[in-house]
């Protein structure tokens, strides 16, 4: 994904001088920290939009809210059978590929604004701007399909018409779950606020996930001190063996 | 109660995997193996990650067979030159072994490899001991005594060169069949994550002729020391070694193993032998359809070591 704060600003700057809307957000936990028992949380983002004209309800507005992060890499795999085994065979690489990828939106992604603004934003899955490499043969869209299918299943992914004003005021609230698998990272929330098709505010804020305690310790020991981590999960087992042996000792 | 694990980096039901420790545990006191190769398919089939499975299990295997070589040790009987011969080959093997293992793992095909790699071996072992086993009771029922090996015999092995006198095994044979066994079990040990105790006992009593009764205690030192050196070398190279998970595993499996072993000193060793024998079976057919049954998700997604932000 390329999303870039000046291209917003550009867009916004399009839009004229009729929409003179501002949209303010916030995020219910900005930090999100894993636990050892951690299993997921849910945030709340909230938004109001200002600036609005005089009269203006939430009919006048479809807005979405993305929360999404850190690029990835990924090798895709298909297996096939083979002499009646079923092996890895056909493979792709994914690029650009967010590890997060959590949209709330009033009514369907797809109706929010024109095709050419969702994918400018990246807005929907088939809109998010993955590269591609495959070897001859290999269909993109097979191995695209796949990679978001397995994203959802595993709760990374998410698209949901679930973006509810308050009452009837310029006020949203958008419902995001932070699964216990997300990886570690910086998140970025963005918000976007449509009219008639048209982008005419938009706003940011970020969420950290991070780990804390004995869980960040450990993880971050293993991997910038892999060899003393290992001699140390070694010399653990060979104590707890000979404990074992000294406590139930029956000879 | 859930608790998350580090490397892994899911979350899992502590008592779950506890009881795996401990069931695995008490079935490797039963019959005297260390129940990697039960483990790790375990793991792997409860959803832990099976680079992480196959790391994390050589720590439990560490630990079980701690115990196990501290009390034969105590009653003096370990080969201490037989066990410094067979793990020098099998630091090798190890090293190798994880090469392997990392370079099949960027191929995409370590789960086809591992688990081809369980059918042959388990299928072959669990068989071999279904019908040695079965004969054996079928002889001792119709009052037959079982035909025993002479200790004096000797195979083509005993014919090679550089041979090596193993006074506590009273054993005086060639290196090359020790190397290449401890080499062979260095290898798949790294790869599946199996300690080779149920490989490494047969060869030594069948193709060697090392007396049972040091036979054991020696694989055990050998299993302690090649797995350390597993351990040690998937850290490095994998990071996949996750110390919560391989705790809970230890600590479930040092318990179980105690209630094993009281318990496998109550059954004839030829009916405790065909039950192992099912077990090795069962593990292996379960790899076998999970090899050629038509997968519910033919697609499968690794993000590339290093990509992430």
């Amino acid at each position: 994904m390329k999303r870039i704060v000046p291209a917003l600003l550009a867009s916004l700057a399009l839009a004229g001088p009729a929409s003179a809307e501002r949209l303010t957000i916030a995020v219910s936990a900005p930090n999100v920290v894993i636990t050892s028992n951690f299993i997921g949380a849910p945030i709340t983002v909230f938004g109001v939009i200002d600036q609005a004209p005089a009269g203006a309800t939430p009919d006048r507005y479809r807005v979405a809210v993305l929360v999404t992060g850190h690029d990835e890499n990924i090798i895709a795999r298909r297996k096939d059978r083979v002499a009646g085994v079923w092996v890895n065979d056909a493979a792709a690489t994914i690029g650009a590929a967010p590890a997060f990828y959590a949209l709330s939106s009033v009514g369907p992604a797809a109706e929010l604004a024109s095709q050419g603004v969702l994918k400018r934003l990246e807005l929907g899955f088939d809109n998010i701007g993955f590269t591609f490499s495959g070897a001859a043969g290999t269909a993109s869209g097979e191995f695209r399909d796949a990679y978001v299918r397995l994203k959802r299943d595993a709760g990374l992914y998410a698209e949901q018409p679930s973006l509810t004003f308050v009452a009837n005021n310029l006020v949203f609230r958008s419902s995001v779950n932070i699964p216990a698998n997300i990886p570690v990272g910086r998140y970025q929330v963005l918000a976007y606020v449509f009219s008639a098709g048209d982008l005419v505010a938009s706003a940011q804020d970020a969420i950290d996930v991070s780990k804390s305690g004995p869980e960040g310790l450990v993880s971050a020991f293993a991997r910038g001190q892999s060899l003393a981590y290992g001699i140390i999960c070694a010399g653990l087992a060979l104590f707890v063996g000979w404990a074992g042996g000294v406590i139930f000792r029956r000879d | 109660m859930l608790i998350y694990l580090p490397i892994a980096e899911i979350s899992v039901n502590m008592f779950v995997i506890f009881g795996m420790g401990a069931a695995v545990g008490f079935l490797s006191g039963l019959f005297g193996v260390g129940g990697g190769f039960l483990l790790t398919p375990l793991l792997i089939f409860s959803g832990i990650p099976p680079v992480v499975s196959v790391a994390t299990v050589t720590t439990q295997i560490v630990a079980s067979s701690t115990s196990g070589a501290l009390s034969y040790f105590r009653r003096g009987q370990i080969d201490f030159k037989l066990a410094t011969a067979l793990l020098v080959s099998g630091i090798v093997g190890t090293g190798i072994g994880v090469v392997i293992f990392n370079a099949l793992r960027a191929l995409g095909q370590l789960d086809l490899i591992v688990g081809l790699a369980y059918v042959v071996f388990l299928g072959a072992v669990g068989g071999f001991m279904l019908w040695e086993s079965v004969t054996a009771i079928l002889n001792a029922r119709a009052g037959r005594p079982t035909p025993l090996r002479k200790p004096g015999s000797h195979n083509w092995v005993h014919g090679l060169p550089l041979k090596m006198r193993f006074k506590k095994s009273r054993l005086y044979v060639s290196v090359i069949p020790i190397a290449g066994l401890g080499f062979g079990i260095g290898v798949l040990g790294a790869l599946l994550g199996i300690g080779g105790g149920f490989l490494i006992v047969p060869a030594l009593i069948y193709v060697l002729r090392v007396p049972t009764n040091v036979v054991v205690g020696t694989s055990l030192v050998q299993i302690v020391a090649t797995m350390a050196f597993a351990t040690v070398l998937h850290a490095v190279s994998s990071q996949s070694v996750d110390i919560v998970l391989g705790l809970i595993l230890m600590v479930g499996g040092v318990i179980g193993a105690q209630f094993g072993a009281r318990m496998g000193q109550n059954i004839r060793g030829d009916q405790l032998r065909a039950l192992l024998a099912i077990l090795v079976l069962a593990v292996a057919l379960r790899f076998l359809a999970g090899l050629v049954i038509t997968p519910e998700e033919r697609y499968s997604i690794e993000a590339l070591m290093g990509s992430a932000a």
